[in-house]
């Protein structure tokens, strides 16, 4: 019976001692999110080995280190027990202000994304992100809110994520999360003590905000107040050292992350999936309990997987094909990738997931909460559009692109119309054709892959149609194709 | 009579509508009518679509599958023979695609060209497709507007040919449409080399 749940574990390079350590805590953890067996199963045998590339040691070792992180989560309410505070984080924000709480606290506390990383390991890598999503009592499907909150406040009513000590809410881009953390104190009859962070927009469109010294110092003055309260709630001093600790190993995480981005998406042929790729870059965007190391094996791994790849001139697509980068995270609607890849054309980077030179400029500031309130304030979807168009464009053009995705953020009133506003602004500055799809990169319950499978072939007939009257290596590579194809059909 | 047929997919209601368009033309088009041809209550309709007018974008954006996916097979059949892979023998391929999808697809066509290009022109999804025939190549030149400007006349004139047919103006045959098309491109686009990328 427990063979499946063994072998998915094994599947993912647990060693044999991990997984006898591992096995019960691994099956309570699918149970308590409402997984069964058969969803183990078809995620083990059909659903992961479809839309990832798990022939990578890397790849295999990122999604184990995901499951590391699940199983940990479903132990909260036995580290409550034990007296260990619990604080969560919730995105988009910036992770390392969580991990140099984790780095303070050490094993006194508890840091994590609950409602993200369930979102990644149930609705990704399980496609079933229906069990905690939906639920007629509280938020349901059809109140078309963010899945992400959904998640979180479903989750949080039905016990699946315990109350925290606090849960630290950004409201820098996302206003309704929150409010969501408002609706669950009311609806819930547990405490959930929440700090709230934001930022009025009141900057002239273009104002590069990382520039502007009193954003700066209003945003570092924000996350310093946040830290305050939550060492008054838990009691965790949160030192300057860790900051400076948590920015300098983030930094180098950053740059790991980077130089994997531009390997994979500025060689040809391509020589792994966007799919892969977003496992990686959304490792950024979170803090782990369970920390880095996993992650960090498997970025090395993965890296050195890529450069044989590219040395022995293995890619994804023949030499030549066209290529997008994308603005949504591809980890829950993998079928896209995919679908893409069917037709010929690959995803590369994620500017969500992405940096550009000026992520990695040196800081103006020494004080480390300045220090990240410049990082935060360099990312373009976190500023005012005229600089966002500015940032989107500069990173644009440092990838070897044909085309850029846009859309899947029907569900978010804030990303979702802003790019609707700047996306003809950045085709204009960087020549590089955008598309646009409709759909819900959490959840695809309104965007199924069976409605959006036409456009997604007009995309790649368009951009293969251009990448033949443009690029010899490639229009031989099809005239090839089309050839054998002939012969084959005359034997 | 009971309804007893439940719809499958979304796809089911743009497959009709499609067909609905494309025979009898735009006006045709209302969710009564739909809901006749899948025996369901028009109110169901609703269940997977939003209005009348995210069916015709559908509709649309079908239309531009169709084609694109035409123009492509058709370049790598006639373009086999690299050397022919100039601006002259692309325009030509499209325009010729383009005439065939107006008699094949003549309903659709006339809504993504002549009554539906005004209202849906500007819609994300659909709007790069609109784009594809004056941004689909980069011409190997010094004065990249002009060339902008001479692909731009190239799409009014297939389409300015393709309504003179419709509305019954003149009745061009596939040669004759072509003989135009041919005439434009020699005197404005001849000897233009493509970009190698």
């Amino acid at each position: 019976m427990e063979k499946i749940y063994n072998r998915f574990l094994d599947m993912l390079d647990f060693s044999k001692q991990e997984i006898s350590q591992l096995l019960s805590d691994f099956e309570n953890a699918t149970k308590k999110v409402g997984l069964e067996r058969e969803d183990v199963k078809y995620a083990m045998n059909t659903w992961i080995p479809q839309n990832w590339d798990i022939t990578m040691k890397g790849v295999r070792l990122c999604i184990g280190a995901y499951i590391r992180e699940f199983i940990d989560i479903s132990k909260i309410n036995e580290y409550k027990k034990d007296g260990i505070k619990v604080i969560y984080g919730m995105s988009p924000s910036q992770a390392s202000l969580f991990q140099a709480i984790k780095i303070s606290g050490q094993d006194k506390v508890f840091v994590g994304y609950p409602d993200f990383l369930y979102s990644i390991v149930v609705g990704g890598f399980f496609n079933r992100i229906d069990l905690l999503n939906d639920n007629e009592e509280n938020l349901s499907i059809r109140c078309r809110h963010c899945s992400l909150n959904r998640v979180r406040m479903n989750s949080a009513i039905e016990g699946i994520i315990p109350a925290p000590d606090v849960i630290w809410s950004w409201g820098f881009y996302c206003d309704e999360a929150p409010k969501t953390e408002e609706l669950i104190s009311i609806l819930s009859d547990k405490k959930w003590e929440y700090i709230i962070s934001r930022m009025p927009h009141d900057v002239y469109i273009g104002d590069e905000e990382d520039k502007n010294k009193d954003r700066v110092e209003y945003l570092a003055e924000q996350f310093k107040y946040a830290h305050g309260e939550i060492e008054n709630i838990t009691g965790i001093e949160i030192k300057n050292k860790d900051m400076y600790n948590t920015l300098i190993e983030n930094s180098k995480y950053t740059r790991k992350l980077d130089k994997l981005t531009r390997l994979v998406s500025n060689n040809d042929p391509q020589p792994m999936g966007g799919n892969e790729l977003a496992l990686f870059g959304t490792t950024n965007s979170m803090t782990f309990n369970t920390g880095y190391t996993f992650f960090i094996e498997a970025l090395d791994t993965i890296i050195e997987e890529v450069k044989k790849r590219i040395s022995e001139k293995i890619g994804i697509l023949p030499v030549g094909s066209p290529k997008l980068g994308c603005h949504f995270t591809p980890i829950c609607v993998p079928w896209v990738e995919r679908t893409f890849l069917e037709n010929g054309v690959s995803i590369s980077f994620s500017s969500n997931l992405s940096f550009s030179k000026i992520n990695f400029q040196p800081f103006d500031y020494i004080d480390p909460y300045m220090m990240a309130a410049q990082i935060w304030l360099r990312t373009a979807s976190s500023v005012n559009s005229g600089y966002q168009i500015k940032l989107m464009s500069e990173m644009i053009s440092e990838y070897d692109v044909d085309g850029m995705l846009y859309g899947f953020f029907t569900f978010d009133r804030w990303l979702g119309s802003n790019q609707n506003m700047i996306l003809k602004r950045i085709e204009e500055e960087t020549d590089v054709h955008h598309f646009y799809i409709e759909g819900d990169f959490w959840d695809d319950t309104n965007f199924k892959k069976s409605d959006r499978k036409g456009i997604i072939q007009s995309i790649s007939y368009f951009l293969k149609t251009k990448k033949l009257m443009s690029s010899k290596v490639y229009a031989e590579s099809m005239k090839k194709q089309e050839k054998d194809k002939w012969q084959e059909i005359k034997h | 009579m009971a309804r007893n047929k439940a719809l499958k997919s979304r796809d089911e209601i743009i497959d009709i509508s499609f067909n609905i368009i494309n025979s009898e033309g735009t006006y045709a088009l209302s969710s009564r009518r739909l809901a006749k041809e899948l025996n369901i209550s028009f109110m169901t309709i609703y269940n997977y679509v939003e209005n009348i007018e995210q069916i015709k974008k559908e509709v649309i954006l079908r239309g531009f599958q169709i084609l694109n996916e035409k123009i492509y097979k058709s370049i790598i059949k006639d373009n086999l023979d690299l050397n022919k892979m100039d601006i002259k023998n692309y325009c030509l391929t499209v325009s010729k695609e383009i005439f065939k999808f107006s008699k094949r697809y003549n309903g659709v066509y006339q809504l993504m060209f002549v009554n539906g290009e005004t209202k849906i022109y500007k819609d994300l999804e659909v709007a790069p497709f609109y784009k594809h025939y004056t941004q689909v190549i980069n011409v190997k030149s010094k004065n990249h507007n002009e060339n902008k400007k001479t692909l731009h006349m190239l799409y009014l004139i297939i389409h300015g040919l393709i309504r003179e047919n419709i509305f019954g103006h003149k009745n061009y045959t596939e040669d004759e449409y072509l003989n135009y098309i041919d005439f434009f491109i020699s005197n404005y686009l001849n000897g233009q080399e493509v970009k190698d990328a």
